[in-house]
């Protein structure tokens, strides 16, 4: 069997898995608060005995290979090993292959990025987990993932003709590039570089962060309507309720505050489908898609991503674009690429 | 006999190669005027008249274009009257069946790992490359290349890329007036990396500093010069690397400076630690310009912790080998009997 994980900086998810043909199937699965374990050996070792405890067969609590899907960078050292400092965690110490191993006693254990966990998850998805958001003109090729949710990522599929590689990507942490008809988010440029000493990455505007930047470089302008009252007193998880009034249409700013931060996800996704050449395909991931859906699928998103110069436009107009809303998909994806080891 | 060639819209350079493994020179090779042929076959056929060779003695051909091949089938970008070249008609014409169509960022993406390193000008020489990714950028005439070098654990396979044609992410106040000077010029709704990073992109960045009095004042002299000639971009680069004009020198610092910002980009999307390969045309003219430290620091300029990050992850080297899309074409050849 399988022994999969979604290591999140909040939550893990971890399961055990078999296979059946090109699919994973989950036989248990088990929920975690991260930061109350010292150490993710720690955590992982809580899970192993509850799936000791549980009624599983002993053929399905034999545990073959581990993978892990991990929110933070991944490196290779020069043995080979790979190892992962949480992003959020700093207390965790350093997340090494060799020592989960001998922890676990299984052979082999790989970490991923969580980015690279939802690349391998693709190929598990089926239509129900799904959104479209254009239909395009379906093709054999490269593969992409734009994710925006505590920050932005993105991993691009590889397709050899045969199957898709999932290969890591920081292009978050690209430069922004503002676009749209009017000069507005040439102005957002300039208010964040003053907030970020000159320098702003996509993740300043394409996250949840990114999305309360948005919104209070909105209000400072002072064009767009009056903050709520409810707003003005919220200090944590402010994106959450922007978003939640743009969709009520309750409030003006939050409204356009979610509108100019499609329409940047729109254009960002589209300079990625180019730069990937995705003509397979590309899938928005992340936590804040699903809980926008309707403001994505009202055209905002899809003209901004065929928005390009000359030839491109009509290419990046042939490329499906789907919504990932299976929560799943990243520890599905760890499952999966457990199987190919 | 392998044939390979690199079909440009000015020139093409046909060379022929012996059959066997390694970096040999070609026995015959020729540059021929690709406008005075009214096909790649017609031309080829000129080809083998003026090198005394003959279709017989060709068992593959490969052939990297300027233009977009899709399914066995690309088309020249700038040559209307060519007919679509196809691998099947360069099959049946050379009477042979090993035959690839390559664009010709792919072919420069076949030659560029396996360049010696006097081909190569290193611009962050601390760096060595680690296993995974690599990539091109590309800088010519009038387009902007990129390509991806997919590594998958044993060896590169080149993924071509559109990149070219995103959206300009502007990084302080003069680049934002120079967004918004070329979406004031025509139509422009987007602006793309290529519109800034080609001949006419060189010449767009001239002219922005020009009118907006940006930079430093045009004089009667270079105005003449410029009005004059066929191709300004050429002279306002021989101007600025010879230091004779404040004007030039700024617009090519900018150029330059955006090429290294995009290129930083580029090496965060691909993640290419295992090397960010500067290739083209453009790059080599001005490769002394190249390693005065601006491309570098707009390279490594980026959000937080990762200006550290390309700095101290991503090879940046210049390819110095002019012929690098004919040797790209040609190893593809040889990857396609064996030979590699």
């Amino acid at each position: 069997m399988i022994l999969a994980g979604d290591i999140g900086g909040t939550k893990t998810h971890l399961g055990i898995f078999k296979c059946e043909g090109n699919k994973v199937i989950s036989l248990l699965d088990k929920k975690y608060e991260s930061q109350n374990y010292q150490s993710f050996g720690k955590l992982v070792q809580d899970f192993v005995a509850f799936v000791k405890q549980s009624s599983l067969t002993t053929a399905d609590k034999y545990i073959g290979v581990a993978c892990f899907g991990m929110a933070g960078p991944v490196k290779t050292e020069t043995d080979g090993q790979r190892s992962c400092q949480m992003t959020n965690i700093p207390n965790w110490p350093v997340i090494k292959e060799t020592e989960l191993s001998q922890l676990l006693k299984v052979e082999p254990v790989v970490l991923l990025n969580d980015l690279e966990a939802i690349g391998y998850g693709i190929s598990q998805l089926s239509e129900k987990d799904l959104v479209e958001l254009n239909r395009g003109i379906p093709q054999a090729g490269n593969r992409a993932v734009i994710a925006a949710g505590t920050g932005l990522g993105q991993v691009m599929l590889y397709w050899d003709g045969n199957e898709h590689h999932p290969s890591a990507s920081e292009g978050g942490h690209a430069n922004f590039a503002p676009s749209g008809d009017d000069e507005l988010q040439l102005d957002l440029l300039r208010y964040l570089r003053k907030k970020y000493q000159g320098k702003v990455g996509f993740e300043r505007v394409l996250s949840g962060p990114g999305l309360e930047n948005i919104y209070d470089f909105l209000r400072d302008s002072g064009k767009y309507g009056k903050e709520s009252a409810e707003l003005a007193k919220r200090l944590d998880n402010r994106a959450q309720l922007i978003s939640e009034m743009a969709l009520s249409g309750k409030n003006a700013l939050c409204s356009k505050a979610l509108d100019v931060f499609v329409s940047i996800y729109g254009a960002t996704a589209g300079d990625f489908a180019l730069h990937s050449f995705a003509v397979g395909g590309v899938y928005i991931g992340g936590g804040i898609a699903p809980k926008i859906l309707e403001k994505l699928r009202d055209g905002t998103f899809m003209q901004a991503f065929k928005a390009k110069e000359g030839n491109s436009a009509q290419l990046n107009a042939d490329i499906p674009v789907n919504v990932i809303t299976n929560p799943e998909v990243g520890l599905l994806g760890a499952a999966w690429r457990g199987v190919k080891t | 006999m392998i044939l390979a060639g690199f079909i440009d819209v000015e020139n093409s350079h046909l060379a022929i190669f012996k059959q066997e493994k390694g970096n040999l020179p070609a026995v015959a090779e020729q540059n021929l005027p690709s406008q005075e042929y009214s096909s790649l076959e017609k031309l080829v056929d000129d080809f083998f008249k003026k090198v005394n060779f003959k279709k017989e003695d060709i068992n593959v051909a490969c052939f990297g274009i300027a233009g977009p091949v899709v399914g066995g089938r690309g088309e020249m970008a700038n040559i209307e009257k060519w007919p679509t070249i196809t691998v099947q008609g360069l099959s049946d014409f050379l009477d042979c069946p090993a035959v690839d169509l390559l664009n010709d960022m792919v072919a420069m993406g076949y030659a560029t790992p396996i360049l010696p390193t006097d081909k190569l000008l290193d611009l962050n020489s601390s760096v060595s490359s680690q296993a995974g990714n690599a990539t091109l950028i590309a800088a010519m005439g009038k387009g902007l290349g990129e390509l991806l070098l997919y590594w998958d654990h044993d060896e590169f396979r080149p993924s071509p890329s559109e990149g070219g044609h995103t959206n300009f992410a502007p990084r302080n106040e003069l680049e934002i007036e120079l967004l918004r000077y070329l979406l004031g010029k025509g139509s422009r709704k987007v602006v793309s990396y290529e519109q800034l990073l080609s001949w006419p992109g060189l010449v767009n960045i001239y002219n922005f500093l020009k009118e907006s009095k940006r930079g430093s004042k045009e004089s009667s002299e270079l105005r003449k010069r410029l009005m004059s000639t066929e191709d300004p971009a050429t002279v306002i680069t021989e101007i600025a690397l010879a230091n004779e004009d404040a004007l030039c020198t700024q617009a090519l610092d900018l150029f330059v400076s955006i090429y290294g910002a995009v290129a930083g980009d580029l090496a965060l999307h691909y993640f290419a630690v295992g090397g960010v390969y500067l290739g083209g045309g453009i790059a080599l003219e001005i490769k002394d310009k190249l390693s005065d430290g601006t491309f570098m620091q707009a390279f490594t300029e980026k959000e937080g912790k990762f200006a550290k990050f390309n700095a101290d992850n991503m090879p940046v080297k210049v390819i110095l080998e002019p012929d690098v899309v004919l040797l790209g074409a040609a190893r593809r050849a040889k990857k396609m009997v064996g030979l590699e």
